[in-house]
């Protein structure tokens, strides 16, 4: 077992460094330089985009950018070019904006697709099983950003309060505590119901799938022929087995942390992690791309070792 | 265990092609049962008249509908209403003197708009998703069926000297041309070393070490991909290439074949221990014959499920990155930036929002649905439940 830790932590360190490069040659052998990000400006003259050159080291052949840039990145050392902050502290302060919004969603996801799947796996083949499934393929089908605007609108005409932004403009902090709290609340509710809708879908599918599999295996058979109550034999001996793959799920949804949705967080006006990274897309901030793609890099390599991990924990089958 | 079981003995039992066409059969009265897959099907052969039809009437240089013709005074008018015959000039006029969609807000006619986007749609999601499963099927049939076979050093330095020539020559050629020359070398004294026996020089036996698996590399090639955030990393190279339809349509499909090729190879994996396949090979047939004529359509049905699904994602994805700006430059028309301009607008004008985002749920789900009927209709344990 330590053997296959040790190896796996090797190999996902091999990945990250190819990842890591990859990355970079893609972001700089792209045809444009940031250095010529505003021509028209009339600040920006030759000496300074020499200086600004320097500064970043773009003189340098693209090996020494690299590493430089992998060495100020591991001693937490690199700045943004847009306005010379600090890249990992901006990440931070936009990360715990999009926390909220992850830990929302994520408890929406699971507390929803669990129920809805089983349910649907027990009742397999009648009209309530075919409407969850119709309903899961029409949450994934659906355009995130045309969904957005629906529920928009209707929570807007509906229930008379604003979603956009964190909290609403000129909410001063002398207003009551409750009303602040809903006014969070509120802004909170609808990206997070989006962010989460996706995932809805997925796993109750994958739950519902995962039920009926384990509805056919000997053991369920067996508990049966005991005479045990249908309860017993679904909640009890198939449940159990069901929700084995779910296990490693919580180390597959690490990488959300950090994905933001783009789009969502763009509709909503959301300062947060996918808000970030489409502004430094914009304003080709090379420090700020490389970083968000590291750190979810790694974030997805630490989960699918937390996964792996769980699974030896839990199933003892897979124990070497 | 007895999952695979299940899955081998149907292939294993059949003489592939006596049978097959029966098979076939089968899949397609169980898929016909399947109501809603149906549904589906039925909508994608219609979205696909729609698209064709729609490259015909807005394409070329006198379009029957002309989805750029600008018309001020006739702006933001909900669907079905007329258009107002005397405030328009001649070529202005809708030939189906109807807004069957309404106007927007530089008053083109969203019916016309909405047929050029379905064909953008329709090429977007088919060629993204044809190179994804071009290059999983490749990548996952080479994985899968030469697994075990281990490179050895001089391939690998002479494909990196290939490689980093060809990036380096774009700065340097004089460097590039030095790569190029290594690469010969190591080329030639590979094949010598194929040809010569007897004593080898140590330089010369370094490179018939043997070193990883082309398995091994093809798998840790999808792991690495696998870790990149797939929309920002599409949205980053789609913002960094000049905006174009060609670009947006290779991008997605370089960073959508991971799935395929994951597929292909275990289907590969557990096809290549099969007796028919021990058979072609005892005949003598050259490899890539045993790849794609023999094993390729046994492996065939997990595919066209994924590429379904792919086309559904690619579809959305498109439609995402024209949201965002960063889709087909304008005039160019597409759902998602038909969307995306009428959302400045979404109460005034709700149909600029609602008709475009209506289609594109119902073509994805359409898709999405046809793709769960075929997985459906293929798998053969639901057939045998009943």
């Amino acid at each position: 077992m330590i053997s296959f830790l040790a190896r796996s932590v090797v190999q996902k360190l091999v990945t990250l460094f190819f990842v890591s490069v990859v990355s970079f040659m893609i972001i700089h052998l792209a045809p444009g330089k940031p250095s010529q990000i505003d021509p028209m400006n009339p600040k920006f003259t030759p000496e300074l985009v020499e200086r600004f050159k320097k500064e970043f080291h773009l003189d340098k052949p693209l090996h020494v950018q690299y590493a430089l840039f992998y060495k100020d990145l591991l001693v937490g050392r690199t700045v943004s070019w847009k306005d010379n902050q600090p890249v990992l502290a901006k990440i931070w302060e936009r990360f715990s904006n999009s926390l909220p919004l992850f830990i929302v969603g994520t408890i929406i996801t699971w507390t929803l697709s669990f129920p809805l799947g089983i349910s649907s796996a027990l009742k397999r083949g009648g009209v309530y099983d075919r409407g969850v499934t119709f309903f899961s393929y029409l949450l994934i089908s659906i355009p995130g950003f045309f969904f957005a605007y629906m529920l928009i609108i209707l929570v807007v005409s509906w229930f008379h309060v604003p979603v956009i932004g964190m909290e609403t403009f000129g909410l001063s902090s002398d207003s009551p505590a409750l009303s602040a709290f809903m006014d969070r609340l509120w802004h909170l509710l609808l990206p997070s119901v989006l962010g989460a809708s996706g995932g809805i879908a997925v796993l109750s599918r994958y739950v519902r799938s995962q039920m009926l599999e384990v509805q056919d295996q000997d053991y369920v058979r067996t508990a049966r022929a005991k005479g045990l109550t249908s309860d017993q034999v679904y909640y009890k001996h198939a449940l159990r087995n069901a929700l084995l793959p779910f296990v490693t799920m919580f180390g597959l949804i690490l990488p959300g942390l950090i994905g933001g949705s783009v789009i969502i967080e763009s509709i909503f006006s959301w300062p947060g992690m996918g808000r970030m990274a489409y502004e430094a897309i914009l304003a080709r901030d090379y420090p700020v791309i490389l970083t968000v793609n590291f750190i979810s890099a790694v974030l997805v390599l630490l989960g699918t070792f937390i996964s792996d991990i769980l699974y030896m924990v839990v199933d003892p089958r897979i124990r070497l | 265990m007895k999952k695979e079981l299940n899955n081998q003995i149907p292939g294993a039992s059949e003489g592939l092609d006596s049978i097959s066409p029966k098979r076939r059969r089968s899949s397609w009265i169980l898929f016909k049962k399947n109501k809603i897959a149906l549904i589906g099907f039925v909508i994608f052969l219609v979205f696909f008249v729609v698209a064709v039809l729609g490259l015909f009437l807005t394409a070329g240089r006198e379009p029957i509908l002309d989805p750029s013709v600008v018309r001020l005074q006739e702006k933001l008018k909900p669907p079905l209403s007329s258009p107002n015959l005397e405030a328009l000039a001649h070529r202005e006029i809708p030939p189906m003197r109807i807004y069957l969609f309404g106007t927007d807000d530089l008053g083109r006619d969203v019916f016309a708009r909405m047929l050029q986007g379905a064909w953008v749609s329709l090429t977007v999601g088919f060629v993204a998703v044809g190179i994804a499963v071009l290059v999983g099927i490749i990548l996952g049939g080479l994985a899968g069926y030469f697994g075990s076979y281990r490179l050895s050093a001089g391939y690998i330095l002479m494909s990196c000297l290939i490689a980093g020539g060809a990036v380096i020559a774009y700065w340097h050629p004089v460097w590039g041309a030095i790569a190029a020359a290594l690469a010969l070398i190591v080329l030639a004294v590979s094949i010598q070393r194929k040809r010569g026996g007897g004593d080898k020089a140590f330089w010369v036996r370094v490179f018939e070490i043997k070193t990883f698996s082309i398995d091994t590399l093809i798998m840790r090639l999808v792991d690495i991909m696998l870790c990149f955030p797939s929309f920002f990393l599409i949205l980053t190279v789609v913002a960094l290439l000049p905006a174009s339809i060609y670009n947006i349509m290779a991008v997605i499909g370089l960073t959508s074949w991971m799935g395929t090729t994951r597929f292909v190879r275990a289907e590969f994996l557990s096809l290549r221990e099969q007796d028919f396949v021990t058979a072609a090979r005892a005949l003598g047939l050259s490899f890539a014959r045993i790849i794609f004529r023999h094993m390729m359509p046994n492996a065939l049905a997990p595919v066209l499920v994924s590429t379904t699904i792919g086309i559904a994602s690619a579809i959305l994805t498109e439609a995402g990155l024209s949201f965002l700006g960063f889709g087909v430059p304008p005039p160019y028309a597409t759902w998602g930036n038909i969307l995306s301009d009428g959302k400045r607008f979404i109460f005034d004008a709700p149909w600029l929002t609602f008709i475009p985002g209506i289609a594109i749920l119902i073509v994805v789900l359409s898709f999405n649905l046809f793709g769960e009927g075929i997985k459906d209709a293929l798998n053969p344990r639901l057939k045998e439940r009943g």
